[in-house]
């Protein structure tokens, strides 16, 4: 187990150096520098010259990169990434963390509730699908998860304002945070992000269940325990169920990256302050070191989600963790 | 699960055949036919993307209006199931407002306000005028506000927009339409390029085994470890503000880094249903006896191999023409496809949620269309899946 996860931690950090370098070269390569783009037409030699030293784009791309990833100029006081220091915002002239600041939390919260409402009720709804397939309540059930994996988010987003927000006028249509509050002391604003996410995963994670049900049920170890005799719901939740879940955990990891994706669209749509509505702002504003720790930020998370789906299934497989 | 029609035998090599002629090309067409009827689910996704096909390819001639006909004038005309209130009877100008009123009612509500821009066109109105047809084209000045009422007696006119018209004036229906055609072909140009790239990548890799196979494999571990839509973005905001490296492609620019970045994010997801197809293949009589035969690794993979793999191609192509989809239009709503005002369903959502709250005509059309097509997709794909009998494996 202690070497499974030396190479799991390996790979997450040689993952996260890729990206960053990715990330760093992208950025290099963006047509017309940072300083041009900033001066706008009030350029001059000078300005010019005292832009680029005051960013520190005068120097070369490598030390660039080391000063922004581990700080190795004391000159400037940046602690560097690793000591979670992301730098400055070009536009917003403050530093990468304070803009982000309560974003990070604001997103987490909206993830943590999604997930959270979304795996158990559709592990539930899948096992109980899985069982009975082919019945009308299955039918309708797979009917609607049929369409939660069609809709794209942003039109499932649109609808819910159009119908919960505009026609019934339930829910403020749009999920701002005013000064001084946090999502959660105005619940309102979450429904509707969060039935958005919820939808989407929830299909997701209840097909996979009740493809996996329907398959284990039909095992010989089911059929057998089936014939002894064993009642059924004692069959269903002690022999098959177990099994069955195995492969839907590499699904909910997977979910994570669906998620990141999501919020991305589901806070633009909803125009809630989060980290995915930073990350479009930043690109439309070429703010090159805010769109860097951002992608940083999310592929971290992405990664760290995959490693705690990759443990509980080596805890849960021992075949993985001895393999 | 339905009981399949026809069971897989895409691991036992008895589909293989050299010959690629016609009749080769008919009897793939008669198999998946078969496979795509064989199932509830099959014959209903079938019909829709074909329907969506027929649109995509004839669309632009179906429109009643060009997806560029812009008429300021027309601006936020709801649609022609909206107009039934526009009742005949006698209507006034409200003082310094372009609304009519109700003579009777003295309440103007939101729909009514909608109605009269339908009725907009009114021909030369004038004092005291009866109106009795709309014609198309004429403009509508209010010279006169609070004037003597006017009687409204048919609206011909209102029916001209069977979805109403946008922000800019065009024809909501005409640019759903015109929408299809880019949408198909960039998600479908993305899906084939990434089952391309995932069957050469995963089929050589497993053919070829040893510490190749490993390499490769690990890179595409690390390709899976990065989200997709963040990797597309990426590209698109470091590539996408640059000139193609060729003129001539400056045009479709945006599109072509859309379709090669669909295809790399689908890559490792497809090479490695491909090299577990492979490894399954390569130790069989038919792989063994082309080998003896002498030939070349190339054409074991591509002539032996390969036909064998057909119908796992068939559901994957549909599996991820649907995710493809998803992406396109999503890359359109977020602003970072096609241009503002072009004729795509994203643009078109994410432009017109702004209004959705007065004219939610502008969302619902081109959300019906990108629903009704990944649903179609969709259902298409589990029939297939359903019919062949493969297992049910949920990709990235």
């Amino acid at each position: 187990m202690a070497r499974f996860l030396a190479v799991r931690l390996s790979l997450i950090v040689l993952t996260l150096v890729l990206v960053s370098v990715a990330i760093f070269i992208a950025g290099e390569v963006l047509p017309g520098d940072a300083c041009t783009k900033k001066l706008g037409r009030f350029i001059t030699p000078d300005s010019y010259r005292a832009c680029m030293a005051e960013w520190d784009l005068d120097r070369s791309a490598p030390v660039r990169y080391l000063d922004w990833i581990a700080g190795v100029d004391p000159g400037d006081g940046s602690g560097g990434v690793i000591l979670g220091d992301f730098g400055y915002s070009f536009n917003q002239l403050r530093p990468v963390t304070e803009v982000i600041g309560h974003r990070f939390w604001y997103s987490v919260t909206l993830a943590v509730i999604a997930f959270f409402a979304a795996v158990p009720t559709a592990v539930l709804v899948g096992i109980w699908a899985g069982v009975r397939p082919d019945s009308i309540g299955d039918r309708i059930v797979s009917a609607v998860a049929m369409v939660g994996i069609s809709l794209p988010e942003f039109v499932t987003g649109s609808l819910l304002i159009l119908i919960l927000a505009s026609e019934l006028d339930l829910l403020p249509t749009l999920s701002t945070i005013a000064e001084g509050e946090t999502p959660l002391t105005n619940p309102k604003i979450l429904v509707m992000p969060v039935l958005t996410l919820t939808f989407v995963v929830f299909a997701y994670i209840m097909r996979m269940t009740r493809a996996n049900v329907i398959e284990v049920m039909q095992s010989n170890y089911v059929r057998t325990a089936i014939l002894k005799g064993i009642p059924m719901r004692r069959v269903v939740l002690r022999h098959a169920v177990p099994n069955a879940l195995l492969p839907t955990i590499s699904v909910v990891a997977q979910m994570s990256g669906w998620l990141l994706a999501g919020l991305i669209i589901v806070e633009t749509v909803f125009s809630y302050p989060g980290l995915g509505q930073l990350l479009l702002a930043s690109i439309n504003a070429d703010d090159q070191p805010l769109l860097q720790g951002l992608v940083l930020i999310i592929a971290g998370a992405y990664t760290v989600g995959n490693l705690v789906a990759d443990l509980l299934y080596a805890y849960l497989d021992p075949r993985i963790r001895y393999a | 699960m339905a009981s399949p029609a026809f069971t897989g035998e895409i691991y036992t090599g008895v589909v293989r055949s050299a010959g690629a002629s016609l009749s080769a090309v008919g009897r793939g067409l008669r198999n998946f036919l078969r496979l795509a009827l064989g199932t509830t689910s099959g014959r209903i996704g079938l019909p829709i993307v074909l329907a969506h096909a027929f649109v995509a390819i004839f669309g632009p001639w179906l429109a009643p209006y060009s997806p560029t006909d812009i008429r300021a004038e027309h601006q936020f005309v709801a649609p022609a199931w909206k107009q039934e209130f526009l009742s005949v009877g006698k209507y006034v100008i409200v003082a310094g407002s372009e609304t009519l009123q109700a003579l009777d009612n003295g309440v103007l509500s939101e729909e009514f306000r909608k109605g009269f821009a339908v009725a907009s066109p009114l021909s030369n109105l004038t004092d005291a005028a009866t109106v009795s047809t709309v014609q198309e084209g004429s403009s509508w000045t209010l010279n006169q506000p609070g004037a003597a009422p006017y009687e409204v007696t048919t609206i011909e006119g209102s029916k001209r927009y069977w979805f109403g018209t946008d922000n800019y004036g065009f024809d909501t229906f005409s640019r759903t339409l015109a929408g299809a055609r880019s949408l198909i072909l960039i998600s479908l140009c993305g899906a084939l390029l990434g089952i391309f790239l995932g069957t050469v990548v995963g089929m050589g890799s497993g053919y070829k085994g040893g510490k190749i196979d490993e390499v490769v494999m690990r890179i595409v571990d690390a390709m899976m470890a990065f989200p997709g839509l963040l990797l597309t973005l990426l590209i698109l905001v470091t590539l996408g503000d640059r000139d193609a490296p060729w003129g001539w492609l400056n045009d479709q620019w945006t599109n072509v880094l859309i379709v090669i970045t669909v295809g790399i994010v689908f890559l490792p997801g497809i090479s490695r249903v491909m090299r577990s197809i492979t490894l399954k293949a390569k130790n069989q009589e038919f792989v063994m006896s082309a080998r003896l035969r002498g030939e070349s690794a190339a054409y074991i993979i591509f002539r032996e191999i390969l036909p064998n793999a057909m119908t796992v191609l068939a559901v994957e192509l549909a599996v991820r023409l649907s995710y493809s989809i998803l992406i396109v239009s999503s890359l359109g709503f977020l602003g970072l496809g096609p241009e503002p005002g072009t004729a795509d369903w994203g643009v078109m959502i994410g432009e017109g949620r702004t209004y959705i709250a007065d004219s939610p005509w502008i969302v619902l059309a081109p959300a019906g269309a990108i629903s009704s097509l990944v649903v179609g997709v969709n259902l298409l794909a589990d029939g297939i899946r359903q019919a062949s009998g493969l297992p049910r494996e949920i990709t990235s």
